[in-house]
């Protein structure tokens, strides 16, 4: 990434925080005790951090599905019922496939993966043959994954009282890194999955066609690159990284599938991405910017008195700023007359 | 053979939510075919829905929720356009942006001034109207005893279609879409007639919100419109970007949403998402098997730059 973006991203991500404080002063509310119970209740104490970074785990997986498909130029907003459909996978077969430890996570993990790449294949599929946007289509195919995964842990798979499925064996669950806390293994399977994309587009011919199918589509297909399979392939591996993200998500924390255990998690890779400029390494920091702000949220409502919805509000404003890619120089041109 | 669910009174329900779908899409059309890409429908009637019930809250009477809530829509549908062109940003990521406002800004104000998160309490809603004689007369009850959002939304679309397609206006809003460069030249503003047209699907699209709040309910719940704009914006691609395409769509939507609810009241042991999931399962299929490879206005989703080539 070169010094000048990472700047600029730097910037709007300041920006926003500034606009989200103007908003708080707006509605009465104080901008200063907000922002310190924020930052107090992600970092203030070490075991807030490692529950912040448990948070970020399946964000980075979800930040890196969006980056990648947004490399090659597809807009993948099906990542949240991606997640979900691996995560039940996972789910089923943590509780009832009886396979020895270590390969057990590993064969859920995999197959969670290849469940949300599945998914990610329809998409991809409807844009090449159909010519028909792939953001309508995932959306949609959120809500069917959303009311259909909440039918199986409500029908079929129901397990006891409660709207969930039976929880995984205990050689199914990914082990805690750090006791104490509930940071586990999937943290460190993040980081190696970004540092390994980061690879694939720095060095490999692959990597290079895919970017490239992304800046231009028929520029690259003059230059021989089957842009359609990669638009099919993109969408098929930002499916399977969705899906890892609910696999790891119920492997190493819930332990069992239920309707509501990602709040959103495969919205936010939109984010994640955005703010870390489609850049696997640049995903990691976002995931984490996002995880300060959610696990600080808490600690805002309880103690500054400000609805946590607070959040939505400056990640919202965060993206905006990145979205129009807002800098001083620009802006001060555009006021200053029209040049061009 | 009876089908379970399918009787006279899903076929009344069915124009009921065919209402909001509509109105929305017929907005998007307006942003689409300028060439400003709206997936911000979501968010712009999340956010009508809202303000709606604030202003009827306050004051009492649905008539000043509705304008509220329409200012509201329309002040987001500016946002859309005025930051996609004044800052030439990606319109799918602004409107993205859009959405997530809409939906923290409501969750907040919802809490600040209700108090409590969840939902808030009832409010004045919109009066339902009958029409005299049409009322009495047989199936009477297909045409009559809606609220007023229902007889608007359908009005709508030969207003729209004439507007679009036999007006000096319309054409320009059409030439925007598929070459800005020749309007550019002909003295049209490129920009400022999309920032209008972004502003036109946000009133419209805010009136689908209120028919949501004040119509259907009379109450505002978080995250209500549950994906109803990404609905309309499905709508408004296989409708092919025209009025009454997407009045045939949006009442295929309408009535898949009408009949999974007669459905979920028929089949109580059934777990309802089963039911819930049939509109948008069915708006899949649809596009997979009885879709023809798809031609969107030319310049959609790219800000105009004057002297640069698209």
């Amino acid at each position: 990434m070169n010094k000048k973006i990472v700047i600029n991203t730097l910037l709007n991500i300041v920006m926003g925080l500034l606009a989200g404080a103007l908003f708080l002063l707006i509605t009465g509310k104080n901008p200063i005790t907000t922002f310190y119970w924020m930052f107090y209740g992600a970092l203030g104490q070490p075991r807030f951090v490692a529950e912040m970074l448990t948070r970020s785990t399946p964000l980075i997986f979800t930040g890196l599905a969006l980056a990648i498909g947004f490399k090659a130029g597809v807009f993948n907003i099906g990542a949240e019922g991606q997640l979900l459909l691996g995560g039940l996978t996972a789910a089923l077969v943590g509780a009832y496939w009886k396979i020895p430890p270590f390969f057990h996570p590993a064969v859920a993990l995999i197959l969670g993966a290849l469940v949300g790449a599945a998914a990610g294949w329809i998409p991809g599929w409807m844009k090449v043959k159909k010519g028909i946007n792939e953001v309508v289509v995932t959306i949609l195919m959120n809500y069917v994954a959303i009311y259909f995964t909440n039918f199986l842990v409500r029908g079929p798979f129901k397990y006891g009282y409660l709207p969930r499925t039976k929880p995984i064996m205990d050689s199914a669950k990914l082990p805690v890194i750090i006791p104490g806390t509930r940071l586990h293994f999937g943290f460190v399977l993040a980081i190696l999955v970004a540092f390994f994309f980061h690879y694939i587009f720095k060095k490999t011919v692959w990597g290079y066609e895919f970017k490239a199918t992304g800046y231009n589509p028929f520029a690259s297909r003059y230059g021989g690159v089957n842009t359609n399979f990669m638009i099919i392939s993109s969408l098929m591996i930002s499916g399977a990284l969705a899906g890892a993200a609910g696999s790891v998500e119920i492997l190493g924390l819930h332990h069992r599938f239920y309707g509501q255990f990602s709040p959103g998690y495969g919205f936010d890779g939109i984010m994640v991405a955005l703010i870390g400029r489609n850049n696997p390494i640049g995903v990691i920091f976002a995931a984490i910017l996002l995880a300060i702000l959610r696990t600080g949220s808490g600690m805002v409502q309880l103690k500054a008195g400000v609805s946590k919805e607070i959040v939505w509000i400056i990640q919202a404003l965060i993206i905006l700023f990145v979205a129009i890619n807002f800098s001083f120089d620009r802006f001060f041109k555009k006021a200053g007359g029209d040049a061009a | 053979m009876m089908i379970p669910g399918l009787n006279m009174w899903t076929f009344r329900l069915t124009l009921v939510k065919t209402t909001p779908l509509l109105l929305a899409a017929l907005g998007g059309l307006h942003s689409e075919r300028s060439g400003i890409a709206n997936i911000a429908l979501e968010g712009i009637m999340l956010t009508s829905a809202f303000f709606a019930v604030v202003g009827s809250y306050f004051t009492g009477s649905a008539a000043v929720g509705l304008l509220v809530g329409v200012a509201a829509g329309a002040f987001m549908g500016f946002l859309l356009g005025f930051l996609s062109e004044h800052f030439k940003g990606d319109q799918i990521i602004i409107g993205v942006a859009i959405n997530l406002l809409a939906l923290g800004l409501t969750g907040y104000l919802l809490e600040t001034i209700f108090g409590h998160p969840g939902n808030t309490p009832p409010v004045a809603k919109l009066p339902e109207i009958t029409i005299p004689f049409v009322d009495n007369m047989r199936y009477g009850y297909l045409m009559s005893g809606f609220h007023p959002l229902v007889y608007v939304a359908f009005l709508l679309v030969p207003l729209v279609y004439i507007e679009i397609y036999k007006t000096p206006w319309g054409l320009r809003l059409r030439s925007l879409g598929e070459n800005p460069e020749v309007a550019d030249t002909l003295g049209i503003n490129v920009e400022w007639y999309r920032v209008l047209a972004a502003t036109i699907s946000g009133v419209f699209a805010g009136l689908g919100g209120v028919a949501l709040s004040l119509g259907e309910l009379s109450l505002f719940a978080e995250r209500m419109t549950s994906g109803r704009g990404y609905l309309a914006l499905a709508a408004l691609i296989f409708g092919k970007w025209h009025p009454v395409g997407v009045l045939l769509t949006t009442l295929f939507f309408g009535f898949v949403d009408a009949w999974q609810e007669a459905m979920q009241g028929e089949f109580i042991n059934i777990p309802s998402e089963f039911f819930t999931m049939l509109p948008y399962l069915f708006s899949l299929i649809v596009l997979a098997l009885f879709v023809k490879k798809m031609r969107p206005p030319a310049a959609v989703g790219k800000p105009y730059v004057k002297g640069r080539k698209i």
